[in-house]
């Protein structure tokens, strides 16, 4: 029982940074059609916000600034490179493979390769029973990972942005003889994006390590739960996170990191094979 | 690379030895993932050349370091070494930090009929007759540390390692001793190799209360993020020591000594052994490369193998493989920095004294214990009857 | 546009005389040790051409070869040592059961011993073998997603993590340690020096590239490209288009594990770190840089790009910056010169123009081209037999039905070459047909 509740508290934390790192990836593509593999180092710039304020600014305070100021860096990549890959995923994934690269290399210019930590903001646990405990920050990064995506849902599905967003996937010539701009729309999706990835980056930075090259775990992490739950949906992705950090944590905690990756990847695979129904839902 | 070269090239001294160069190779990264730890081993083996020229050179004949870099990539390693024999004629390569990098390059050596003087300390389980060891092996040090973890920190052991070759290999042995000495290991660990999410085990730390926990995490990221982990759960030294075996100086500066402070470590060097040799070792370091230069074990291990190398070749007949390799079997150098006089066995593996640090707050180890040198053994089969010594004939590990 | 035009067959081979020419000078030119550096990219230029097949022919990428390369390497390397290395038990391995080895041992040992004429073969064709085998597997289950060239880098990026934990994990084949010591093919043969070394990675490309061009000009060339250009239709005219991309990814992946057994022996090493991603993508920047879907591209980006790493990056210490310029130079080449160094220049002016709308031929047409059930029944019983010299222009499916009808069908069949013979069967009976049938 002991280990039960093991799994569950990491599957349930490993499952919200899976979903948190996702979401981000999931309407970037669901929105401009643009497979953003720059995702992960998107995410340690956030981290790297966390990092560097910290001392300076409260920590709510500095999750927000990366949430802004990831989103930000997203509107400029936007204008200078992502508007012109919409809609073409295979050259999508090039480019921005290249682009993590440079952010990558521009981080180590800046900031040097060395490793940097962020203080858990709550170091205690709290006990959830048979022995087992929970960290507070986890219990954090689990509600705001459910939150983001509820609240993302609730943007699609409520808001004026969402339904113009919708409209511009369904149809962006019709939708732009409407005067919806659809340009505007993508570049807000995509700065959207890019802020869920900063808001991801920034809550795991205290339970990680915070370097240049730290983004491409969560990436595959991301690529796990998009492949299974489809890009584009959010629903599913709440549901294929949790499941996948459950698995994980079901094989790692009694065995090793290493055997879960393997039993989990190839779960993935055995899972796509089964399938019937193509694995693209309907966009958002 | 040109103005790092030049920052290597060997000084100049007033007794410069006459005729013409003998080159020896020096294979280390100087870029990439593991260029910070292998520039500073080199700088080990460049001192030692300088003072090898200062005392005289080989034979009466000057030293020349013949510097390439294989760029954190263990399939280049075998190439340049090759280039360092076939273009530059060296008459042995030192070289070499991670298992990997010696694995490749062995063999390449083997194909010139030259040698490769491996400055780690690393898992043993190998005896290469065109390799020459200068770290030491577990048994040399493994034996008397679990004994002396049993007696005074606690018998109730959780050990953890990375997913590599040499954490396995130790965990194995460690993992007998403590059986065989009626100790418990409570569990045996192994995250990914360069893992730093150390959150689940750290739960667990807290959760099963050893007495002790036996580290041989390996690498900067992996160590550092464990020893925050592991104090930001709120177990300090005396609450809960740590007894390692990779984290040196390096690690410790790289992750704050406060992380540290109060655990355990066994080396054959610390940078803070209070020794003729070993003052005198730090002073040029200082003097040669800088007031910031940190001293470690592995530097040592570079910096011993020139020493004893130039003094071999010194007494060799001819400078070829055969005749050096024979004239290094048996020689001995007193101004081990780790404060006894090393030696070569006829296994190629070298004599280490071993001692037991408790982290200060500097970065710098406070030696607690001292234990005289145990002869070198690879193949520690007393200990893991698995370990065994390859049949005669049959190729050594990876060969 | 799906036969090779006979102004590219010819720039083919005229660019593969060059090469060919290039490759006999360069051993007389290049010092012995960069004439070894050469002889270890080489292949690397395999591997290259191996993703090219996918991508520049088909537009799938694959972010998974290098786990791929990897593996061929481990088999070969294995092979040609002749025995499993485990470095935490020592040589244990040789002992097991009173003296006899494992049976994976006495595999390899037999293995180890077949030569002909001084060459180890089993080392060159069991590797592609069991690779391609595993190929197959993972393509029969992947194509079966639709959007492949979506989802197919998501999954092979996967597998390569997989690949690089259990490379570090499993027994026998050392585990983070790597393989070292793996002698070279030509050990045997004239001396096993550098130049034969370099002569005998050449000869491997070279085949390639002329087998590569050969595909090209074929039937089966045409369908492979027509199935990149657009896999509905080629669905619609009765192509089993998921087995041929599983097939065609098995083929790709058997020369990436061939590559990676040359690697290994050439370089006389083989590590987990090749399973690494960063490694895995490594191949898609050689191939960006060449020119996709060029015949010498992959080769040429290859050897370019290795070179300039080697000259810029390790002799000249610019480590992080060399990272920035190739990051840069990919998100270069995709956005302005698509044709990397080898293209047409016209197809880089053109991809210079940014696309606000989605052009009708991407990804999502599955979701946008709603069958009715009139087309799908059309689609299972249009028997159309493509003979010889068939070209694959076809209507829409997703148009109007009308366009289905047979005239349309059979005029849209007859437009693609002039003098061939086509005929359009429904229900078994001859609907239309034109030309000298």
């Amino acid at each position: 029982m002991h280990t039960v509740m093991n799994v569950l508290a990491q599957g349930l934390s490993l499952g919200a940074v899976y979903l948190l790192s996702a979401l981000g990836l999931t309407v970037i593509y669901g929105v401009m059609g643009v497979v953003n593999l720059a995702h992960g180092e998107l995410l340690m710039i956030g981290s790297y916000v966390v990092a560097l304020t910290a001392g300076t600014l409260s920590v709510p305070g500095s999750i927000v600034l990366a949430f802004v100021g990831v989103g930000a860096l997203g509107v400029l990549l936007d204008a200078v490179l992502i508007r012109f890959l919409y809609h073409r995923p295979v050259e999508s994934m090039l480019a921005t493979w290249g682009l993590g690269m440079v952010i990558r290399q521009v981080v180590i210019l800046l900031f040097g390769t060395e490793l940097r930590y962020v203080a858990l903001p709550i170091a205690s646990s709290f006990a959830i029973g048979f022995g087992a405990s929970l960290q507070w920050w986890r219990l954090v990064l689990i509600v705001c990972g459910i939150t983001a995506a509820v609240g993302l849902g609730a943007v699609i599905a409520r808001t004026t942005f969402g339904m113009q967003m919708r409209a511009v996937i369904a149809n962006p010539g019709i939708a732009e003889s409407l005067g919806v701009r659809s340009a505007h729309i993508n570049r807000w999706a995509f700065a959207l994006g890019c802020g869920l990835a900063g808001l991801a980056g920034a809550l795991v930075a205290p339970l990680r390590t915070v370097f240049p090259n730290m983004g491409v775990p969560y990436l595959v992490g991301a690529f796990l739960v998009v492949v299974l739950a489809g890009l584009g949906s959010v629903r599913a992705a709440i549901f294929w996170s949790i499941a996948v950090g459950i698995a994980f944590a079901a094989v790692a905690v009694p065995v090793s990191d290493t055997l879960a990756s393997i039993v989990v990847w190839c779960g993935a695979l055995v899972i796509i094979a089964a399938r019937r129904r193509p694995v693209v839902v309907a966009r958002v | 690379m040109g103005r790092l070269r030049d920052a290597f090239r060997p000084r100049r001294t007033a007794r410069r030895p006459q005729g013409e160069a003998v080159p020896i190779g020096l294979l280390f990264s100087l870029t990439g993932g593991l260029a910070a730890i292998e520039t500073s081993v080199c700088q080990g083996a460049l001192l030692a050349i300088d003072e090898v020229n200062a005392a005289g050179g080989i034979q009466g004949r000057p030293v020349e370091a013949v510097i390439e870099d294989y760029a954190s990539d263990c399939t280049l390693a075998p190439i340049r070494a090759g280039k360092l024999i076939s273009e530059h004629d060296v008459i042995a390569c030192v070289g070499g930090y991670i298992s990997a990098s010696r694995v490749a390059t062995a063999p390449a050596i083997r194909a010139a009929d030259s040698l490769l003087l491996y400055p780690t300390y690393f898992e043993g389980l190998e005896e290469d007759p065109h390799v020459f060891y200068f770290g030491a092996v577990p048994n040399q040090y493994l034996l008397d540390y679990i004994a002396w973890v049993l007696a005074h920190l606690g018998t109730r052991i959780y050990m953890v390692g990375s997913d590599y070759v040499y954490p396995r290999a130790v965990g194995t042995m460690i993992r007998k001793l403590v059986a065989d000495a009626g100790g418990q290991v409570m569990a045996d660990r192994y995250v990914p190799l360069g893992g730093t999410d150390f959150a689940e085990v750290v739960a667990e730390i807290s959760a099963d209360r050893p007495d002790v926990v036996v580290s041989n995490i390996v690498g900067s990221d992996s160590t550092a993020a464990f020893y925050r982990r592991f104090r930001a759960a709120g177990h300090t030294a005396a609450s809960l020591p740590i007894a390692a075996t990779v984290t040196t100086e390096v690690e410790v500066q790289a992750m704050g000594a406060e992380n540290a402070a109060g655990h355990f470590m066994i080396a054959t060097y610390f940078g803070s052994l209070d020794n003729p040799a070993n003052n005198r070792y730090r002073a040029a370091m200082r003097a040669r490369f800088g007031p910031d230069s940190v001293t470690h074990v592995t530097q040592v291990g570079a910096y011993n193998a020139v020493q004893l190398f130039a003094r071999a070749a010194d007494r060799a007949p001819d400078l070829t493989a055969p005749s050096l390799r024979a004239a290094l079997v048996g020689t001995t150098f007193d101004g081990n920095p780790e404060g006894w006089p090393v030696r070569v066995h006829p296994n190629h593996h070298t004599d280490h004294p071993c001692y037991i640090g408790c982290t200060r707050d500097d970065g710098q180890f406070d030696v607690i214990a001292q234990f005289e040198p145990r002869a070198p053994d690879p193949y520690p089969e007393a200990i893991v009857p698995s370990f065994r010594r390859p049949p005669v004939g049959q190729p050594a590990a990876g060969s | 546009m799906t036969r090779l035009p006979g102004s590219a067959r010819t720039r083919d081979w005229t660019a593969l005389g060059v090469l060919v020419v290039l490759a006999i000078l360069a051993p007389l030119l290049l010092s012995q040790s960069s004439l070894r550096l050469t002889a270890l990219f080489l292949p690397l230029a395999l591997l290259a051409m191996s993703v090219d097949i996918l991508w520049g022919e088909n537009r799938i990428i694959s972010f998974g070869h290098g786990a791929f390369f990897a593996a061929g390497g481990y088999i070969g390397g294995l092979i040609l040592i002749g025995h499993t290395y485990n470095p935490i038990s020592g040589a244990a391995s040789f002992l097991e059961q009173g003296g006899s080895s494992s049976g994976l041992d006495r595999l390899l040992g037999h293995l180890h011993d077949i030569s002909i004429a001084g060459l180890p073969v089993p080392a060159l064709l069991v590797p592609p073998l069991v690779v391609g085998a595993i190929g197959l597997i993972i393509g029969m289950i992947v194509f079966r997603v639709t959007d492949p060239e979506i989802y197919l880098p998501l999954i092979t990026l996967g597998i390569t993590v997989v690949a690089g934990l259990w490379f570090n994990d499993v027994d026998g084949i050392g585990g983070s340690n790597g393989l070292g010591g793996i002698p070279s093919f030509t050990k045997d043969i004239a001396g096993g020096g550098t130049t034969v070394q370099y002569v005998f990675n050449a000869a491997f490309v070279v085949a390639a590239l002329i087998g590569y061009a050969v595909f090209r000009q074929s039937q089966r060339g045409a369908t492979w490209r027509a199935l990149g250009d657009d896999a509905v239709r080629l669905e619609a005219l009765g192509y089993p288009v998921r087995r041929i991309r599983a097939y065609g990814f098995a083929v790709s992946v058997a020369i990436a594990g061939l590559a990676g057994s040359l690697y290994a022996a050439t370089a006389g090493v083989i590590g987990p770190g090749l399973a690494d991603i960063t490694f895995s993508a490594q191949p898609l920047i050689w191939v960006a840089v060449g020119g996709t879907g060029t015949l010498l591209g992959p080769v040429v980006g290859t050897l370019v790009v290795q070179w300039l790493q080697q000259l810029l990056s390790v002799d000249l210490g610019l480590q992080s910056s060399w990272q920035l310029f190739l990051g840069l130079a990919l998100i270069f080449i995709v956005l302005l010169a698509p044709g990397g160094l080898l293209g047409s220049r016209r197809e880089g002016i053109l991809a210079r123009l940014p696309r606000r709308r989605p052009p009708p031929s991407d990804g999502d047409r599955g979701r946008r081209a709603p069958t009715t059930r009139r087309t799908r029944r059309l689609r299972r019983r249009a028997d159309v037999t493509p003979s010889a010299r068939v070209v694959h222009a076809m209507p829409d499916p997703s148009a109007h039905v009308n366009a289905w009808s047979p005239h349309a069908l059979s005029s849209l069949v007859l437009m693609g070459r002039p003098g061939a013979a086509a005929a359009v069967d429904i229900d078994g009976r001859r609907v239309c047909s034109g030309g000298r049938s």
